[in-house]
């Protein structure tokens, strides 16, 4: 006998539709980016879409790329470093101290970084091998470096750096400030390091799920340690660039940075389907950060505003990458 | 484990040998007017400005000299915490301190310690403690903001060649209430001079600290949508001009110029350049130290409180006639 089977019909899926939402819901980080930088070129066309505060921006947000890209590694793992700006403020600090004090500018700048690197080290180790929470961890850090800082330039402002060490912050190489370069070597590491390389893998794979990656080999300890690290080393070349940027060196100069590099890692993380932090989107989350500062600045809107506004995307941002995760 | 208690018992060790280290030398002169029963003459001193160089420079001659007269002073601080200091101090009123002294406050955000001194006899002196007398204090010493206005927009003009029809920006700080006077002050001469405030509203720098930055910023974008529309920046304070003034150099304009107050060092190097930076003014607030001391151990010897309690002294102009002469304090 023979046996029959009845099929439900499919189910007709509006593809299309999905897929654009899809879309958008994709690139609802770069579709803002382009909106502002649409709303101020029809605001103020000939000063904002000009070359040279192209060029501005770009400037203007070297140092919160350098330092958004090291809380990214850090993020990557599925932690926080919330020390990014107090690490920052002591290496330069520490630089501009011992250049004063007569020490070769190179050789200060290496002390400088190697300081970063040592608060990096740290971190790590509270995290990895301590199991004390990242947050908890980096917070603690965040004051004690920042009691460092005060330390270190005695609660004032430094100044007085040989002159050779301002080619670092305020030269330009074919009218282009050289922050930007070192700015775009960071990124362009760090994206090298998480795409193509062992240990870029490995990060995203404890990030993803730390007792899956151990089970597979992983030595998780040790990858968050050196992510913490490579965060402290390049936070540390944001806060060196930031005082030859300034010439000079205060006990906070880098400090609210911090908060701008988690909302700009924050903002990138929309842009992956898995919600995870990523190097390109953390550019598109600096971007929309400088363009929104410079932007408001030139339209002429209050500080206290901007602020606000500043803010409100941070919320924004991380409501939308908690979404993602959701969804993911 | 046992890796993880060593770490934890090392930290503490190494927190416990800093607080040793840093503790202060107990021997302590008594008074007679002022000094509680203990014998020791008490000062508890407090700031929320530590992290400026005025705030530091000038609190820690006030323990320098304190010591020297043999009180026990001890310095209380924060970054702009309020909450902090009021706990701190309310703290130390409890643990029988028998003066307060009060560096760069807020009159507006103490109110918990001035009532807690109150409660407990206590007087407060006062270094830059607002614009006005101010019931609170037995003595405030602070430098006359009008004039520090008048001098810096008197500079501008001198630099300008006139107020008249110029654009000046004015960057200010309205949660120092020192700064925020001044900028109000000098806004209203530079309109009343015919200047047209750049922006049409005052700047206001989110942090002090960090303000060399968002001066930098404020100069830069501005000067990008409006090329010809800046003749002046008067700023409140020169971390905040330094910044004005770099990015006027990088715009490559030699036709603006900005003024500061505080002459730090570093700015009465740029003064020297002549360049855009041009002038600043000098408060010299050792003298000002050294006036509260002497009254404060004028109270410790006979309880004698000040006549006055509102004390104004004036700030002298730094420009490029008098830079190279001047010595910086900060």
């Amino acid at each position: 006998m023979a046996q029959t089977t009845d099929t439900v019909p499919a189910v007709e899926v509006p593809q299309d539709k999905t897929q654009m939402s899809q879309m958008l819901w994709q690139g609802g980080t770069i579709i803002a980016l382009v909106a502002l930088i649409v709303v101020f070129g029809i605001l103020r066309p000939a000063a904002f879409l000009s070359f040279g505060n192209m060029t501005n921006i770009l400037a203007q947000v070297a140092i919160l790329t350098i330092i958004a890209a090291a809380q990214t590694v850090v993020m990557v793992t599925g932690h926080f470093d919330l020390s990014v700006g107090t690490t920052a403020t002591l290496a330069g600090a520490t630089a501009s101290a011992l250049m004063i004090n007569g020490m070769p500018v190179s050789m200060a700048i290496v002390v400088g970084v190697l300081v970063g690197t040592l608060v990096g080290i740290v971190n790590g180790i509270l995290v990895a091998y301590l199991g004390i929470s990242a947050i908890v961890a980096t917070l603690a850090t965040m004051t004690t470096v920042g009691g460092l800082a005060f330390i270190v330039t005695d609660g004032t402002t430094l100044y007085g750096m040989p002159e050779s060490f301002n080619w670092i912050g305020q030269t330009r190489l074919a009218g282009i400030p050289m922050p930007v370069f070192f700015a775009l070597i960071v990124a362009a590491v760090i994206w090298v390091i998480l795409r193509y390389t062992t240990v870029g893998r490995r990060w995203y794979a404890v990030g993803g799920n730390s007792e899956v990656a151990r089970l597979s080999g992983v030595n998780v300890r040790l990858n968050v340690l050196l992510a913490f690290t490579v965060a402290g080393f390049a936070s540390a070349l944001g806060g060196i660039i930031l005082v030859s940027r300034l010439s000079s060196a205060s006990s906070t100069s880098a400090n609210d940075y911090m908060m701008l590099a988690v909302a700009a890692a924050f903002l990138g993380m929309t842009l992956l389907k898995s919600g995870q932090a990523n190097i390109g989107g953390t550019l598109v989350g600096v971007g929309i950060i400088g363009v929104l500062q410079n932007g408001l600045n030139i339209v002429g809107v209050n500080t206290y505003i901007q602020q606000v506004l500043t803010g409100i995307i941070i919320i924004a941002a991380v409501l939308m990458s908690s979404l993602k995760s959701k969804n993911a | 484990m046992r890796t993880r208690l060593t770490i934890t018992a090392g930290l503490l060790a190494a927190g416990l040998l800093a607080l040793t280290g840093c503790s202060d030398d107990p021997n302590a002169a008594a008074g007679t007017g002022g000094a509680a029963d203990d014998g020791v003459f008490k000062v508890a001193a407090f700031t929320a400005g530590y992290g400026t160089p005025g705030g530091k420079l000038t609190l820690d001659k006030f323990v320098e000299e304190g010591k020297a007269k043999g009180w026990d002073v001890t310095l209380y601080t924060s970054d702009f915490d309020y909450d902090k200091i009021n706990s701190d101090m309310q703290s130390a009123i409890t643990q029988g301190a028998d003066v307060i002294l009060a560096g760069f406050p807020d009159p507006r955000q103490i109110a918990p310690l001035v009532n807690a001194a109150e409660g407990a006899e206590i007087p407060i002196f006062s270094i830059d403690g607002g614009v006005e007398p101010n019931e609170d204090f037995v003595e405030d010493v602070t430098f006359d903001q009008d004039q520090l206005a008048e001098l810096t927009v008197g500079a501008l003009d001198e630099a300008m060649g006139g107020l008249q029809g110029k654009d000046v920006m004015v960057i200010g700080h309205d949660p120092h209430i020192g700064i925020m006077t001044r900028s109000n002050l000098a806004m209203d001469m530079l309109e009343e001079a015919g200047a047209n405030i750049a922006g049409g509203e005052m700047k206001q720098a989110l942090n002090p600290a960090t303000s060399q930055e968002e001066a930098l910023k404020f100069v830069t974008d501005f000067l990008q949508a409006n090329p010809e529309g800046l003749d002046g920046v008067w700023v409140g304070w020169d971390h905040a001009a330094l910044g004005a003034a770099q990015a006027i150099s990088e715009a490559g304009r030699d036709d603006i110029y900005v003024t500061g107050v505080d002459a730090l060092g570093v700015a009465v190097e740029e003064i020297k350049k002549d360049g855009p930076f041009y002038a600043s003014v000098h408060q010299d607030w050792f003298s000002v130290v050294d006036r509260v001391v002497e009254d404060i151990e004028a109270y410790r010897a006979d309880g004698t409180l000040p006549q006055e309690n509102f004390v104004e002294v004036e700030g002298e102009l730094i420009d490029r006639g008098n830079a190279d002469d001047f010595t910086p304090s900060m």
